[in-house]
């Protein structure tokens, strides 16, 4: 092959290479949380995974994004040590969807599909899929079913100290 | 720097270290107990599962082994884990004993002899005012399985306990508020302070401070404790990450670490039991339980237990649309551990983080132990007119007869896919003649003169079903020893 045919190839391989890896930079970007609660321990983008993970575990929005502040302010106070870890986890859910070419996020998917796509975790053959499943999955629950709110539908009559 | 002189340095506040704290403060040497947890008292328990996880236990209930698949429940606070188990008082049979004696080398164990054994976990029962539950104690969740078990033949009875004045709250796990549980929250460490000893809450110990072959006293951030002897009891888990970080580290380190992993299983009735009220884990089931000398202690039991609704709705692997039914029987469930003790087979590693990686995967023996103790639990409430037993594992059907008890055969022994606890650490610090012991048989870390472990972490293997009473009694071993 002629050096500048050559040259030209390898330059053209380069610039598709870095043209697939802005597009997928930027396409799987974070998402900004709500703008209304500002994140206190995350930061915004795992926030908003956050917010869409605990709306599936609970199967309700509000419940979700109620959980999810809950969480967060816990992290902000006493669990700095533990955002590394659940920063990541939360990048691996919201990378989750897409393929090579494919820039979808989980936080943007569908309701069903995120649903879908989380529920699979559950019994991923990945071992650290379904790590991060069931630490959501008890995550959301214990602090959602901790409220005094939630006991009536249980049964439960709470403490008995006062 | 803060810095306090004292005789005595005790690490941790828990099975270990309170005894020894009184032990020695009421020999009339000057004590200072370092916990790295809160100092806490029965006002501070308000029985709200989400506040007490966050006050009492260490990363609020989430120390996890390396891939997320055991939860490793280890109290942080003022009496450690003694201030947040249920209360169960199993001192360590004298098979295990010999067990340790004929395989690591324990022999005559310095002419400690199983009487003397026996006299100290009687008396660290005597202190704590331990004593079998009576039958007429038994909440209901214990009645069904006592009654099931009955029906099938399977022997079991009331379990000792160290309760005094219970009220039957069911919280015991996230610390009394009647100050009924005695454990050294109660028994032991009031009276090292009346003694005159030091408790000083709240300071985590980095290392030890050594000179030469000689423990001086340990440090943390911003404070030093300066004794004569130093006492390591903060657990299997951190006692090893205190020596890491003080440069000591012999080869059997952190390893042969034992986890007892339990697994819960739910059953639903038609009428109400209220598992989450009354006595947790009153009841054992005895006959499933192999304990020799040749092997130890193995086999499984079944104890029935109490868990608040968020603990019971993190731990149910369905979706939300299947969860809601049946948290709405909450109070016509019932619920039991199903406990098998495990062979030495972990590691505590630490780094240069604050969290140490638990390696440990749950052997094949193990999970083929853990079916059977399902099947038994599982048979044991039908017998007792369970609706439907559920096993909290995704992709396990239902059992709502002995014809179903083969889906359990299913279950899945991958990391994650069924909830495990441990709440009985131990190994990690073995202690035994050879060199691959970390600890000699004097209790003194080898090659340190005056450095002595004192917890779970000296056992070679699983000492008991339920570690605090089989901790008190060698910590009192040691300061008989110590001739105090």
């Amino acid at each position: 092959m002629e050096p500048s045919r050559r040259r030209f190839l390898s330059t053209g391989a380069l610039f598709g290479v870095a043209a697939t890896l802005t597009w997928q930079l930027w396409g799987r970007r974070p998402l900004q949380a709500d703008p209304r609660h500002a994140p206190q321990g995350l930061a915004p983008a795992g926030y908003a995974t956050l917010v869409a993970a605990f709306d599936i575990l609970l199967d309700s929005p509000r419940a979700g994004a109620r959980a999810a502040k809950e969480l967060d302010a816990f992290l902000a106070t006493d669990g700095a040590d533990q955002v590394a870890e659940l920063s990541l986890a939360l990048t691996l859910l919201e990378m989750a969807p897409g393929g090579l070419l494919d820039v979808r996020r989980f936080s943007a998917l569908p309701r069903d599909e995120a649903r879908d796509l989380l529920e699979s975790w559950a019994t991923s053959p990945v071992g650290v899929r379904r790590q991060i499943h069931s630490a959501l999955r008890k995550a959301a629950r214990f602090i959602w079913f901790d409220r005094p709110e939630a006991w009536g539908d249980l049964g439960y009559d709470g403490p008995w100290v006062k | 720097m803060e810095t306090v002189t004292v005789q005595d340095v005790i690490v941790g506040s828990g099975a270990g270290g309170g005894v020894l704290a009184a032990r020695l403060a009421e020999a009339g040497r000057s004590v200072c107990v370092v916990e790295e947890g809160p100092r806490v008292s029965k006002a501070d328990f308000n029985q709200r599962e989400g506040a007490m996880y966050n006050l009492l236990f260490r990363d609020a209930g989430n120390q996890l082994t390396k891939d997320g698949g055991i939860s490793v429940l280890q109290g942080r606070c003022l009496g450690g884990s003694t201030t947040v188990n249920q209360g169960d008082c199993v001192p360590m049979e004298a098979a295990v004993l010999q067990h340790w004696r004929q395989h690591f080398g324990w022999g005559d164990w310095g002419g400690i002899s199983d009487g003397d054994v026996q006299a100290a976990a009687e008396r660290a029962l005597a202190e704590m005012g331990a004593g079998p539950i009576a039958p007429e104690e038994l909440n209901r969740n214990n009645r069904l399985m006592a009654e099931g078990a009955a029906k099938l033949g399977l022997k079991g009875g009331p379990l000792a306990h160290n309760r005094v004045g219970c009220v039957g709250s069911g919280y015991c796990m996230i610390g009394c508020a009647y100050d009924a549980k005695r454990g050294t929250l109660v028994a032991h460490l009031p009276r090292a302070e009346a003694a005159g000893a030091r408790l000083w809450c709240s300071k985590r110990v980095d290392r030890v401070l050594l000179d030469g072959h000689r423990a001086v006293g340990v440090a943390g951030e911003g404070f030093e404790v300066r004794g004569e002897r130093v006492f390591l009891a903060a657990g299997p888990i951190h006692t090893p990450g205190i020596l890491q970080r003080s440069a000591v580290r012999p080869r059997a380190l952190g390893r042969n670490l034992t986890l007892q992993p339990q697994a819960p299983i739910v059953a639903r009735f038609a009428d109400v039991v209220d598992f989450h009220r009354g006595i947790p884990q009153a009841w054992g089931l005895h006959s499933s339980l192999e304990v020799t000398a040749e092997r130890g202690l193995g086999g499984f039991t079944l104890e029935p237990i109490a868990a608040g609704p968020a603990m019971t709705a993190s731990l149910v692997p369905l979706p939300m649309p299947a969860l809601r039914p049946l948290l709405a029987q909450y109070r016509h469930l019932a619920a039991a551990l199903c406990l098998v003790p495990d062979r030495p087979q972990g590691r505590v590693i630490w780094g240069k983080g604050k969290r140490p990686k638990i390696d440990y995967r749950p052997s094949a023996e193990h999970h083929s132990t853990m079916i059977e103790a399902m099947k038994t639990a599982a048979r044991i409430y039908l017998a007792a007119g369970a609706l439907e037993v559920r096993v909290p594992a995704v992709g396990v059907p239902l059992v709502t007869s002995e014809r179903d008890l083969s889906h359990l055969d299913r279950l899945p022994s991958r990391a994650n896919d069924l909830p495990m606890i441990s709440a009985h650490p131990q190994g990690t610090c073995r202690m035994g003649p050879g060199e691959d012991c970390v600890v000699g048989l004097d209790f003194r870390v080898r090659g340190f003169d005056n450095l002595y472990v004192a917890d779970a972490s000296l056992f070679p293997t699983s000492s008991s079903t339920h570690t605090m009473v089989p901790v008190m009694a060698m910590v009192h071993l040691l300061a008989d020893g110590l001739g105090t």
